[in-house]
């Protein structure tokens, strides 16, 4: 066993920024405009109608305390600074160089609505990622407008509307099939979309049937969305049939490259027999989302759906690069403009300093790893794997339950993943919903961490594993070295002991009959 | 660990990946020894033979050392003209902002800035500045709740139609004819081509030709108990102050009545 890390984060043990400061000071001062601005705009450039009467309740605070107060919070902030084998989000190094690098001028200070002229390096980097993920594909087109994967998802949905509209067959083709082992966002962008999802459970090996798939699709199908290989680590052999299945009444085949880490450079998904595929750029290809975004979806098709896909498609004639708006079987826009730049920008970067070669490594990395991970987590009493009856290898990452081991002492995975948390590491994710095996998580490796750092996230699960047995309540009232003690989900069922903002929090906290005081922490 | 299994058939590197641990000489190698395996091409037992790709892969060169991944970066984007040298007047929904440089320093600390999703145990202070932004955002606005961002402006407009079209059981949303085109085109995205079942109808609601403001003699008489929602901007989308706001507010309002 390696050494377990003697850890506890910082603690700032001060007032939320709206609770901060004194009246009148002041972060930042604006320049007054000129006198020839202040003439041509007239006394009040603001019809009374619509002038604000009140001032905006804001922290008045210097900009030194401003500095001072969110440096804190990022102290307060693990961040995968510890151990992060945090499954399904696929954990990268965020290169700074190419951080830095989006921060120039020269990216940072530029307008999509520029000449395209004034724009060719920017462009350049698009289009050539764009041949990136063309080779890792095989499909025809790429576009970057997407705002993550779900939106990549969405986006085939309206290229299948336009598509079956062309035709003439929207109103015939109006269901998607997919499996409840698909990532929930993908049967709920096809409903937004306006299609019935239809759900395939999962048989024995670990995926659906394929005599389930063909009695699901028909001459109403307009697409099916996959993901292989699963959450599970279980790769479905029979991807090639349902492919097949799917075109043989004429629906459209989606691959989810959500879990493209353990089989970059090795599938394509083009020669599976897919018309579209989508990767992750904040996630297999080294883009940080920081938390909630911005991210990226790549979302790319076949020449015979590119027409349909949303504009604009940067294009290259003799060297020169371009926007080709003009496509008037587009489905329309996802999101406005081009995408989240910057992290195309860091997405080309991670693939030009991986290269062909770098890919081909990683991918091997991370389904060795993982199964390295599998063989010493098996090891661990209480511990039991998804599918037992599937005895391959598992791809890039493994379900695992901690269901024998709750059963046996009453600690679960929401405790392990508090606990975890005081020995520095990040806490693991569980399972999307539905939870398939009870108890469960979901480690990954990937290519970034190394052998040590794999061996003391496994020493951290059998040490708490140990506590379980012997102090339990430990365990169950974790954690202990954290900034906030452990968060009860059960008030969320309450309206009345939650608020989304502190304005609302001073309210229920008045309506409560308890005083508005600047309270400590995020309530 | 030479075999021809097909996804084995890249050559190995020489030499150490700075972004990868585990491709320091040997250690593949021990991990595979200690799970049993006799070669990595073991490790993908599920995936079929005829399943592996048989075009190569076809990539530019590989950039591994920072300072030729720098070069080209910089050199690449060198080639776009910016609106520090030169002075720009465009704007339609993409502005030119002053950022505080304390901003970023604080986005660029690399605790915020990485893949992580940041879990509530270990995250504490992430999901303190997400409140903040809230609060903030709140004080701004005068509104209870607000939540993190979504895609986008328009993605904005699409999630709350919808939202309104649930709420009222009704397909129809009016919006200003004078808008942004990019916006209008995620909008009408979201409310679905026309002839599916969950469609809305997008109906575009005539400007002031003087004004530029909302026609509201055209507002009214598209402003019927079948509409959801009515989409308005301020200031609109060329740059005008919408003054009717309460006079369009309460028109709408005069809808609700019909709700149960």
């Amino acid at each position: 066993m390696t050494k377990l890390p003697q850890f506890h984060a910082a603690k700032w043990d001060e007032p939320v920024v709206m609770a901060m400061g004194r009246p009148g000071a002041r972060g930042q001062l604006f320049p007054s405009p000129e006198p020839e601005v202040m003439d041509a705009a007239g006394p009040a450039p603001i019809p009374a109608a619509m002038v604000r009467r009140d001032r905006p309740d804001l922290p008045e605070i210097t900009e030194f305390e401003a500095q001072r107060h969110y440096l804190h919070l990022s102290q307060m902030t693990l961040g995968m600074m510890g151990v992060s084998l945090f499954g399904t989000c696929t954990m990268k190094y965020n290169s700074k160089t190419s951080e830095f690098a989006t921060w120039r001028p020269e990216l940072a200070e530029v307008h999509p609505y520029q000449h395209p002229d004034t724009l060719q390096g920017v462009l350049s980097i698009i289009h050539e990622f764009d041949t990136i993920l063309r080779s890792l594909s095989g499909m025809d087109q790429f576009v970057f407008q997407a705002g993550g994967g779900a939106d990549a998802a969405y986006t085939m949905t309206a290229v299948a509307r336009a598509y079956w509209a062309d035709r003439g067959l929207l109103g015939q083709r109006t269901e998607m099939v997919t499996t409840i082992q698909a990532h929930p966002c993908n049967p709920a962008t096809a409903a937004a979309a306006g299609f019935r999802v239809i759900n395939l459970p999962l048989e024995e090996n670990g995926y659906p049937s394929l005599d389930a798939l063909k009695a699901a699709v028909s001459d109403r199908t307009a697409l099916i969305m996959l993901n292989n290989p699963d959450d599970m680590g279980i790769y479905n052999p029979e991807i090639t049939e349902w492919v097949k299945a799917a075109r043989a009444v004429g629906a459209l085949c989606f691959y989810d490259h959500a879990n493209f880490n353990g089989v970059m450079g090795k599938l394509s998904a083009r020669e599976l027999g897919f018309d579209a595929c989508m990767f992750m750029l904040h996630k297999t290809f080294g883009a940080p989302k920081a938390g909630g975004g911005p991210a990226v979806g790549a979302y790319g098709c076949t020449a015979d759906l590119a027409p349909y896909m949303p504009a604009p498609i940067v294009t290259r004639t003799c060297d020169v690069y371009a926007l080709d708006e003009g496509r008037p079987k587009s489905c329309g826009k996802i999101r406005e403009l081009w995408g989240n730049v910057p992290q195309v920008v860091k997405a080309w970067a991670w693939a030009r300093a991986m290269g062909a070669e770098g890919i081909q490594t990683a991918s091997d990395i991370s389904v060795v790893a993982n199964n390295y991970m599998d063989h010493r987590l098996g090891q661990i009493p209480g511990l039991a794997k998804s599918n037992p009856g599937n005895r391959q290898r598992r791809m890039e990452m493994t379900r695992w339950s901690l269901g024998p081991l709750h059963e046996e002492t009453g600690i679960g995975t929401v405790e392990f993943a508090n606990r975890m948390a005081d020995y520095g590491i990040d806490p693991w994710w569980m399972s999307h919903e539905p939870w398939i095996v009870p108890q469960p998580f979901t480690p990954e490796a990937g290519e970034l961490w190394s052998k040590d750092d794999i061996d003391r996230w496994i020493d951290v699960v059998a040490q708490i594993a140990k506590e379980a047995r012997e102090t339990p309540d430990l365990v169950r009232t974790a954690p202990h070295n954290q900034p906030i003690a452990q968060v009860k989900g059960a008030v969320f069922d309450d309206p009345a002991q939650w608020a989304m903002t502190w304005r609302a929090y001073l309210r229920k906290r008045a309506g409560a009959g308890a005083g508005a005081g600047a309270e400590r922490g995020a309530a | 660990m030479a075999t021809s299994h097909p996804s084995q058939r890249h050559p190995h590197p020489r030499r150490a990946h700075p972004w990868m641990a585990n491709s320091a000489p040997g250690v593949l190698e021990g991990m595979l020894a200690e799970i049993g395996a006799a070669s990595v091409a073991e490790v993908f037992e599920q995936i079929p033979e005829s399943h592996f790709r048989k075009a190569p892969l076809d990539l530019p060169p590989q950039l591994a050392s920072e300072m030729e991944l720098k070069r080209e970066l910089v050199t690449r984007l060198k080639r776009n003209a910016n609106c520090e040298d030169n002075l720009s007047f465009l704007g339609a929904g993409v502005w030119q902002h002053h950022v505080p440089a304390i901003v970023d320093e604080i986005v660029g600390r690399t605790e915020f800035a990485t893949n992580v999703w940041g879990s509530y145990q270990s995250d504490h202070g992430r999901n303190q500045a997400w409140w903040e932004f809230q609060s903030q955002l709140g004080a701004l606005l005068n509104l209870d709740v607000v939540q993190l961002p979504v895609y986008s402006w328009g993605c904005a407009i699409g999630h709350a139609i919808r939202m309104a079209a649930r709420l009222t059981c009704r397909a129809k949303v009016l919006v200003p004819a004078l808008s942004d085109p990019e916006r209008l085109s995620v909008i009408r995205t979201y409310c679905q081509p026309a002839g599916m079942a969950g469609a809305i109808e997008v109906v575009l609601v005539a400007a002031d030709p003087t004004t530029g403001r909302l026609d509201l003699s055209d507002l009214r008489a598209k402003l019927g108990p079948d509409v959801a929602a009515v989409y308005f901007e301020n200031p609109a989308y060329l740059g005008t102050i919408e003054t009717a706001a309460a006079d369009i507010r309460r028109a709408a309002d005069t809808l609700r009545e019909v709700l149960k």
